[in-house]
């Protein structure tokens, strides 16, 4: 098929930019600067002394204190966490990655009678607030053995966003077309099929999208491994920083806070920019037939 | 109809599962009794040396840090090779509260540690539902570093700190802390500044004096106005007197109507109004008002003796801590200090294994040896024993803020009391909001938004439906 | 269309299908998510500090909620933060997605890491940055208005009950939409070229009508992104918390911080069945507004799948 001239290029991007553009380009890099300032904030903060921070809260550092690093990295005990923390997430995210992208698949593409109902059945527990599940959330591990361990805090990890999660992939995979699995079906495949070989693909950005949300948020809760897990062995990073930002409230010690948090963001950057690099390489599968 | 089968179906499922989960709900287990003890004993306290004993303790790290604690451990482990102690360190705050009320709603008692830290708030109540070991017969006991010496007679608090309304003691004081307004010693000096004034009215002449050299006077945590009665908490205690403190203790009826607690927030909007209170102080935080502080914006601070160590990363080397008793009585009217028990930990569950209850007594009664107290001090603490206090050499490593409120108690005779000790604890959804609602009027006050005798009443219609509430029960 | 080849018998059937991939789903939901919420449903009627055992009191809470006026007050704020930054947060989520989706800005690669990272910086730092830059004295909120030439002296922004209510928004601007930006990005991306290039035959090369292509594509994300706007009412709590407590005397306070000093005895005993009440109010409230929200947006039926 001849591709006529096309104002779209092979990203689906525009191709041509016009005098507004300008305008929103100027705009753009405005709040990239109302961002990079306070980071670069943070960051210079981290490299001060605490004595410096009390005397000024915006100067620039005397004498860089790398130091600081060296003692938050001392201070948030990382090694053995770490080991934890790539063990939780992993295992959340791939047990909520299967349990998502496997039913909001059937819920996006297929009408049945009790669709609906199952549906607000799912979204309906957002609204109650999760006050008092602390509680009832412990007994309930308790009843069912999970305390005390990291294979215990997976499983229950990997459902708490199961409502958020569900949301966005419904809604995306409703907005794909349908063609490419009516083909499927036409050439014979059975549903588990085009499961595996269209939905997924087609939903890799917001299976993507989804868990980077997973990723923000298994990296930074704390209080659920602290309430399920006794052991301090057992500890992913979370608790780590967590307890270092607490103990802040009776000891001033700033900077080295900072530099904690700086160690811990190094991780989910990283993450993130990988993401979204490969969102952005990926995109148009459907597209690129007929 | 088939939908209307499939959904019913969908909630019998749903059902048998809930079900099945809650059938084993309730499960308590019982806690072995032991029998006399044969075989060896060590003498000072009747516990067998043969017996494998491993203690679980929890302990929320807070404004005193963990040194003296893990110390306390370590040597007496090595005292008592048959029993180990196993820590949890956990920070303090919301979490930690959070975890012991899922441990305590799950009724499993072998989960709960023999050891604990304290329950904040919840103490009381605790102790009010017998889930708590009393401790009496250590009240009697000899110090293990000092044979000669009994507990009763060693420490600095008072009988109606220790013993609680049922006539029972459940946790040995071993340390606590004082609150007050600390200053920077040099500044004054340099000024020429009154360091002692010794009512409200010469508090107010040094407060203008201050304001002359463009410094504002005080400057607090105001973001969390309890913070504020720290200081200011004093004046009802000074112009009340023990008439005051009983009424407020046996929760008598308008007990907030007492010119004595309104004195304290006509005091606070006097204050205000002539502008010694730094502006920004309502929307500060610890930090915030600190940083004032040491940059020689605020002259004043009212705070708690745990303050030089807080700041001790902040501070220069030379800086002086002041401290005086917060100045808001009239003349003849004895200054008071406020205090509490904080530093005292060590609550024992009463559903736990006996003799581990019993060893978890004597290392509260460790805790009392003077090296451990020492360690305490230097976090800053204050120690409960009063030889301590009386020993020279061992005071000067007492943390500077701890130190100059204890000389200040010393010479000046000031009384202190624990303000927050009641005779009984009432609990429901209107006594909840009492903290909140006493910050807001402060901050109100203040703020110069609302007058004193309105604040004052709002408080006590508050305290008044709660009361009401407690004896519907 | 039923073709039989390789789907026989009950294993390859689509009831079979939707009931496999949806019993895990269900299953881990209901386990985790739903007895954690139901059983809890019993507090809002009991009087319970948290550790002593909870006292039925039958509809007693919710008699003491109609007289809360500190509840209501905070109400009001909610509505308030929610009036305004909700789409704020909304639109330049979806402009700020479609721009860098769309348009080759060589920058437009960095901007996409860049403009998620207030999302990432953890709100003690939030907290504490804009508590520093709304300072009376040394606080850059002054210095730019003071350069500006409106001159605001030594003003505290946080200690003002209006002021305080106000200034709040900043922040909640500054970090409310890179996660609805990052999921706008997504749908917009899953749009197919193709849609566009058949428009184009039509003549059509306007930025305009690429918006208008856009959106009927993405209305089911956008769908969803406004259900959580609306739901969102009363979701506005850690910022708050952390930068002011719901200060100056309870100017800023909104539901969340007051059912969380109530819940859990932050500022003295606890009232955790109280707190439960409200939290069944909400629940309430919250649901009559998103059924008629989705009665408002819901446009039609999904596609049917064949099987």
């Amino acid at each position: 098929m001849a591709k006529a001239a096309s104002t779209y290029n092979d990203s689906g991007m525009v191709k041509r930019l016009e005098v507004g553009d300008l305008v929103l380009r100027v705009l753009l890099a405005l709040w990239a600067l109302v961002i990079i300032l306070p980071l670069i904030w943070v960051f210079y903060t981290s490299l001060k002394t605490n004595q410096e921070f009390f005397l000024s809260a915006w100067k620039m550092p005397g004498v860089f204190q790398w130091k600081n690093y060296y003692r938050a990295w001392s201070q948030l005990g990382i090694g053995k966490s770490f080991v934890n923390t790539i063990i939780l997430l992993t295992g959340a995210m791939l047990l909520n990655t299967f349990l998502v992208a496997l039913g909001c698949y059937t819920l996006a593409r297929f009408d049945f009678k009790l669709r609906n109902i199952i549906y607000w059945y799912i979204i309906g527990s957002y609204f109650i607030t999760g006050l008092n599940t602390m509680v009832t959330s412990y007994i309930l591990m308790r009843q069912l053995n999970l305390l005390n361990s990291l294979l215990g805090l997976i499983v229950f990890e990997g459902a708490q966003p199961i409502v958020f999660n569900t949301l966005i992939l419904t809604a995306f995979m409703k907005g794909q077309p349908k063609e490419l699995d009516e083909a499927a079906y036409i050439d014979g495949a059975s549903y588990w099929q085009t499961l595996w070989h269209i939905g997924l693909p087609l939903a890799r950005p917001a299976l993507l999208t989804v868990n980077v949300f997973n990723f923000m948020r298994y990296y930074n809760d704390f209080i659920h491994p602290l309430l399920f897990i006794r052991d301090p062995e057992k500890y992913p990073l979370s608790v780590a920083i967590y307890s270092m930002a607490q103990s802040m409230t009776y000891r001033a010690d700033w900077v080295t806070l900072f530099s904690g948090f700086v160690i811990m963001m190094i991780p989910t950057i990283l993450v993130y920019s990988l993401f979204q690099n490969y969102i952005t390489q990926n995109l148009n599968i459907g597209a690129l037939k007929g | 109809m088939s939908w209307v089968k499939r959904f019913c179906v969908l909630l019998v499922l749903i059902l048998i599962l809930v079900g099945l989960l809650f059938g084993g709900c309730g499960k308590k287990t019982n806690v072995t009794e032991d029998s006399t003890y044969s075989g060896e004993v060590y003498p000072e306290n009747g516990l067998p040396k043969d017996k494998k004993v491993t203690l679980s303790a929890i302990f929320p790290v807070q404004g005193f840090g963990k040194g003296h604690f893990a110390y306390a451990v370590q040597t007496f482990e090595k005292r008592f090779p048959n029993v180990k102690i196993n820590v949890r360190y956990i920070e303090g705050g919301t979490s930690f509260y959070q975890l012991m009320q899922s441990l305590i709603k799950s009724g499993s008692d072998e989960d709960m540690y023999d050891w604990v830290y304290n329950f904040g708030a919840n103490t009381p109540l605790l102790i009010q539902q017998k889930k708590l070991e009393p401790q009496n017969e250590m009240w009697e006991r000899t110090l293990y570093d000092r044979p000669d010496l009994k507990v009763k007679d060693a420490v600095l608090a008072d009988e109606l700190e220790v013993f609680q309304p049922d006539g029972n003691m459940y946790v040995i004081p071993q340390a606590g802390t004082i609150f007050g307004v600390y200053f920077n010693k040099k500044m004054f000096r340099e000024n020429g500044w009154n360091m002692q004034p010794k009512n409200w009215d010469e508090y107010l002449a040094l407060c203008e004096k201050i304001k002359s050299k463009k410094v504002y006077p005080l400057v607090g945590t105001g973001k969390f106005p309890f913070y504020f009665k720290f200081g200011w908490g004093a004046i009802p205690y000074e112009v009340g007197g023990d008439k005051f403190r009983k009424a407020e203790y046996s929760l008598k009826h308008n007990v907030y109507k007492d010119p004595a607690y309104l004195m304290m927030f006509k005091r606070l909007e006097e204050f205000a109004r002539r502008g010694y209170l730094h502006p920004g102080t309502v929307s500060f935080d610890h930090t915030q008002s600190q940083m004032e502080f040491l940059q020689g914006k605020a002259a004043m601070i009212p705070v708690g003796a745990w303050i030089a160590n807080e700041m001790r990363e902040v501070v220069s080397e030379d800086f002086e801590w002041g401290f005086m008793a917060f100045p808001g009585n009239d003349p003849g009217q004895p200054q008071v200090v406020l205090t509490s028990a904080d530093g005292s930990c060590g609550y024992i569950w009463e559903k736990r294994p006996n003799l581990n209850k019993r060893w978890a007594k004597e290392f509260n009664l460790w805790m009392l040896n003077l090296d451990i107290q020492q360690k305490m001090g230097e976090e800053g603490a204050v120690p409960a024993r009063m030889d301590f206090v009386e020993n020279k050499e061992l005071v000067a490593t007492l943390s500077p803020s701890a130190l100059v409120a204890m000389e200040y108690i010393n010479k000046f005779n000031v009384k202190t009391l624990n303000p927050e000790i009641r005779e009984r604890t009432i609990s429901n959804s209107e006594m909840a909001k009492f903290r909140k609602v006493e910050g807001d009027n402060i901050v109100e006050v203040i703020s110069l938004k609302k007058k004193a005798e309105q604040a004052v009443k709002d408080i006590n219609d508050l305290y008044m439906r709660a009361l009401k509430l407690d004896e519907k029960r | 269309m039923n073709s039989v080849i390789k789907r026989k018998g009950f294993f390859g059937s689509k009831t079979f299908f939707i009931i496999a991939s949806l019993a895990p789903l269900l299953f881990f939901y209901t386990l985790f998510l739903v007895v954690p919420k139901i059983t809890s449903f019993y507090y809002p009627f009991t009087e319970y500090d948290g550790v002593s055992d909870p006292v039925w009191i039958g509809l007693r809470n919710f008699a003491t909620i109609a007289k809360d006026a500190d509840l209501w007050d905070a109400m009001k704020n909610n509505f308030f933060y929610w009036a305004i930054a909700t789409p704020i947060n909304f639109f330049a989520a979806l402009i700020v997605a479609f721009l860098l989706v769309k348009k080759p800005y060589p920058e437009g690669k960095f901007y996409r890491i860049l403009y998620y990272f207030p999302a990432i910086l953890p709100s003690v730092i939030t907290a504490l940055m804009w508590q520093f830059a709304f300072h009376g004295r040394y606080g850059i909120f002054n210095a730019l208005l003071n350069a500006m030439g409106v001159n605001v002296g030594e003003f505290y922004w946080l200690t003002h009950a209006t002021a305080a209510r106000w200034a709040l928004i900043i922040p909640m601007v500054w970090g409310g939409w890179a996660g609805n930006m990052l999921i706008f990005m997504g749908a917009i991306q899953s749009v197919p070229v193709s849609l566009y290039e058949s428009a184009e035959l039509d003549g059509a090369s306007d930025t305009a009508k690429l918006f208008l292509i856009t959106v009927p594509v993405i209305w089911e994300t956008m769908k969803t992104m406004i259900f959580f706007s609306i739901i969102g009412l009363f979701g506005a709590f850690e910022l708050i918390l952390v930068m002011t407590n719901g200060g100056p005397a309870g100017a800023t306070e909104v539901v969340g911080t007051y059912m969380y000093k109530i819940a859990f005895g932050t500022e003295g005993i606890a009232a955790f069945g109280y707190a439960a009440a409200i939290g069944l109010i909400l629940f309430a409230i919250l649901g009559v507004i998103s059924i008629i929200a989705f009665r408002f947006m819901d446009r039609g039926e999904a596609i049917e799948m064949d099987g």
